[in-house]
């Protein structure tokens, strides 16, 4: 299943994957622009009002009834991070054609509602947002700022993540401050809406099995004519520079949270980067994993304990859930189990376990349309000519050697602490 | 002797063949490059209070304990290591009624269905590794602790039943795990873990006769089918508190709207039908293309999602809905004085076809997905069902019956409310 890169109008472009394998499709719609302080959060709002309501389907409640018509087709949002950009999607999940009836099946239809949701916000005789849904998006961005808290694990993840980039994009917010949220405007999105659509090159992925040139021409009929000359990409990949940065802060909890944030100057396209991928494998990839079966298993410190490999960006992020007391032990365990990989102590069974497992994880993909999408939206973002299979070749080919000079290239940046100030020893209850 | 059970609708089959030694087994073939296996037992946190004899004597939290500990092995090794040497993803979970252990695998499937087999098949507790795992457990129980959707989800559990162990934590408590010993996990892998209680469920691109060939190398030719304890749990209609209040971190107040529905039909069929007929009675009245959650959103009343389940199992059921709220009171008020309004005025019969018609839509989707297609095939399995029956089962449901279970399951007096409030103390 390799795919077809094919032109939407000027700018535009087309991921193409044909298989019959699934009894649904996929399509996916990405913008990718700079991560900015001053438009990260208009963005979101933008991405957020297309869903309150378009031309044909002036409220939520008519466009999710249309979708309901639609045999369930389901639409998601997703603005994620690749490098220092932000990607903003919209993705349609729906039955294949054989299962509505045949012929083109629902693929116009979607093709259509994407374009309304897109192109064809509902907009006042001004030209700009309905204010109350620019108010009622306003309330649920504060919410959703505010509902960070909501998740100790991801909020320290978050937190230790912007302490290791302090100062860079990738440590804004996607979603952006709560301060900001009030001074947005209708006129101010509108415009921010506009400039979307004719500054950025949309990536459009597909999933199916409807003929490339007709996937291609519906997208080019409703499309075509949007883009323009985007942004270039950028990611700055770049070694820790100075002292370990470290924070903590409290939470009524009753176990803490630990980040441990390492940084690399490995670029996602370096020859290094898939040893890079292993090296994390082992390190907290799996249940195979150093951090796993050592400081969980081993040593009864945690239930969780894992570590996350930031490709585009070049950064490592470990993370352990434990009480109090063993918070000064955690930290040594986790980076003990680090400097076991940078010394080359990793054995036959580590190294095999881990390769396995990504052979296993990459081989998974053909199994998921959204994890074929997500995978070559990010690359073609990035720049990163790589198939499925390319990748997991080369992931196959690391050796230990090149695990461990990728370590040797990867160093503590920052250590954060979530304290949870409601930890006890006891429990009867 | 096998058994075929075909669809037309979808194109697809499994087959099931009974063990010599009491084990079901279920093979679904399907042309996907990831294969997925389940091997379970029928025996979830609400069976942690009876021994071999049907005495109570468990400690809370035993079967998830149990689901953890049989990882080990003698040589001090874990199953999740041979796994990782075949390049399979392993894990296990346990819930209110059931014990699961699984794999996905993209080669060597035959290689990690032996070892899924054989782990589960060999205990091996001492009190070192007992003691080891109660640990990892209270850190698991802490982390729980501090996510309010979980707490939010067990206080209205709390106030719907009164005795039933639905409503104790499945991990049990920091002090419950405390009383686990080598002695009661082998007493709970002797009552529940007999072959005749459990079964397998494998879809992937293999073959029914190679996984039945695989079983009988790995299982032992005969077993004891004696049937299992269970508890019968005798609860009121009306439930236990009406309201329940908590604190925990979350920025605005979450709700969760319990049901306790106690009238649960005797056979599978029935089971099955009322099932499907209130996953549909839920999709008209609490989706997001409804009338109902556009006016709470649109008045900014609610954050977006308004999530409503329904459990139905042999001796407990309930309906939840649940959604985060500035006035958590005034959205219950309103959902309340909906749902009077619906069962005076009744449904849509419109409303009736579209929720039929996403309900279908749903079921052929979920069958694109090794992982989903076992895991829905084994609820059916316990379930005493075939899944080849749930697209008949939607069609066949009739309006007049969810207007009647409109009226039946959402009774004020079986209703809790629980609460969870933002802490005093906020950063």
């Amino acid at each position: 299943m390799e795919p077809l890169f094919l032109p939407i109008g000027r700018y535009g472009k087309l991921i193409y994957m044909s298989t019959d394998r699934f009894k649904s499709e996929l399509l996916s719609l990405t913008y990718t622009v700079p991560l900015l302080a001053e438009t990260a959060q208009m963005n979101a709002m933008v991405m957020a009002l297309s869903r309150r309501g378009t031309v044909s389907f002036p409220t939520q409640a008519a466009i999710n009834r249309h979708l309901d018509e639609m045999y369930s087709t389901a639409i998601s949002t997703s603005n994620r991070r690749v490098g220092d950009m932000q990607c903003i999607s919209v993705t349609a999940d729906f039955l294949g054609a054989r299962y509505v009836g045949g012929g083109r099946g629902l693929l116009p239809e979607v093709v259509s509602l994407l374009r309304e949701l897109i192109r064809a916000p509902r907009f006042d005789d001004k030209g700009q947002y309905l204010s109350a849904y620019v108010e009622g998006e306003k309330q649920v961005l504060t919410d959703a700022i505010r509902a960070a808290i909501n998740n100790p694990r991801g909020y320290a993840l978050t937190h230790g993540q912007r302490l290791l980039c302090k100062g860079e994009p990738y440590a804004l917010s996607l979603i952006g401050e709560e301060d900001t949220v009030q001074g947005l405007t209708p006129a101010d999105l509108a415009a921010r809406h506009k400039s979307l659509m004719g500054e950025v090159a949309p990536v459009f992925c597909y999933v199916g099995a409807t003929p490339a040139a007709e996937v291609a021409a519906l997208l080019t009929e409703a499309f075509g004519d949007l883009g323009g000359n985007a942004a270039p990409y950028r990611a700055d990949v770049h070694a820790h520079l100075g002292e370990v940065r470290r924070a903590e802060e409290e939470m009524p909890l009753s176990q803490g949270k630990l980040v441990l944030g390492f940084r690399t100057d490995i670029r996602a396209d370096d020859p290094l980067a898939p040893a890079l991928v292993l090296m994390n494998e082992i390190y907290g990839g799996s249940p195979a994993s150093k951090l796993f079966m050592n400081v969980r298993e081993k040593m009864s410190l945690c239930y969780h304990c894992s570590s996350a490999y930031h490709l585009y960006k070049g950064l490592l992020v470990a993370n352990c859930g434990m009480k109090l007391a063993n918070r000064t032990v955690a930290e040594e365990q986790m980076l003990a189990q680090f400097e076991d990989i940078k010394r080359g102590n990793i054995t036959k069974t580590e190294l095999e376990a881990a390769a396995l497992a990504l052979a296993n994880s990459y081989r998974s993909a053909y199994d998921s349309p959204a994890v074929l999408s997500r995978f070559y939206t990010a690359r073609a973002v990035a720049g990163v000519p790589e198939t499925v299979e390319s990748w997991r070749e080369k992931l196959a080919r690391v050796t230990r050697n090149e695990i461990v000079e990728a370590a040797g290239r990867v160093d503590l940046g920052a250590v954060f602490f979530l304290k949870g100030t409601e930890d006890a020893e006891e429990d009867d209850e | 002797m096998t058994q075929v059970f075909k669809s037309t609708l979808l194109g697809e089959s499994y087959t099931v063949k009974k063990h010599p030694s009491g084990l079901n087994i279920y093979v679904f073939p399907k042309k996907m490059t990831t294969a997925h296996a389940l091997f379970a037992t029928d025996f979830g946190a609400v069976d942690n209070a009876l021994d071999s004899e049907g005495r109570v004597l468990l400690p809370d939290g035993i079967a998830h304990f149990l689901e953890h500990k049989l990882f080990a092995a003698p040589d001090g090794s874990d199953a999740f290591e041979r796994f990782s040497e075949f390049g399979a993803d392993a894990n296990a979970y346990t819930s209110h009624t059931r014990t699961v252990y699984l794999f996905s695998a993209t080669e060597r499937v035959a290689d990690s269905l032996g070892e899924l087999l054989d782990f589960v098949t060999h205990p091996y507790f001492t009190k070192e590794n007992v003691e080891k795992e109660q640990g990892i457990i209270a850190e698991e129980i802490r982390m729980c602790r501090d996510n309010p959707y979980d707490v939010c989800y067990y206080n209205m559990l709390d106030g719907l039943f009164t005795h039933h162990p639905v409503k104790t934590d499945i991990c049990g408590s920091v002090a419950s795990i405390g009383k686990i010993t080598p002695e009661t996990l082998y007493e709970a892998y002797r009552t529940y873990y007999k072959l005749s209680n459990m079964a397998l469920v494998v879809c992937g691109d293999i073959t029914p006769e190679e996984v039945f060939a695989i079983a009988d190398k790995h299982l032992p030719p005969d077993g004891d089918t004696a049937p299992v304890p269970r508890r019968c749990v005798a609860e009121k209609p009306t439930v236990h508190h009406a309201r329940v209040t908590g604190y925990g971190q979350v920025a605005k107040p979450l709700f969760m709207i319990g049901i306790k529905d106690t009238d649960i039909p005797e056979s599978p069929a029935a089971r099955l039908e009322k099932d499907v007929a209130m996953a549909i009675l839920n999709e008209m009245l609490f989706s997001e293309s409804g009338e109902l959650y556009n006016a709470l959103f649109d008045e900014g009343l609610i954050s977006p999602g308004l999530s409503s389940d329904y459990a139905l199992t042999r001796d407990f059921a309930f309906c939840q809905i649940a959604g985060e709220a500035a006035d958590p009171e005034l959205v219950f008020e309103r959902i309340m004085s909906y749902l009077k309004d619906k069962q005076a005025s009744g449904l849509s019969r419109e409303d009736f076809e579209r929720a039929r018609r996403i309900e279908y839509a749903e079921y052929i989707k979920s069958f694109d997905n090794t992982e989903e297609i076992a895991n829905t095939l084994l609820s059916f399995v316990f379930e005493e069902s075939d899944i080849f029956s749930y697209a008949d089962v939607v069609l066949g449901i009739s309006f007049e019956y969810v207007q009647q279970l409109l009226r039946e399951v959402f009774d004020p007096a079986h209703v809790t409310l629980s609460l969870i409030f933002p802490k005093k103390e906020v950063l």
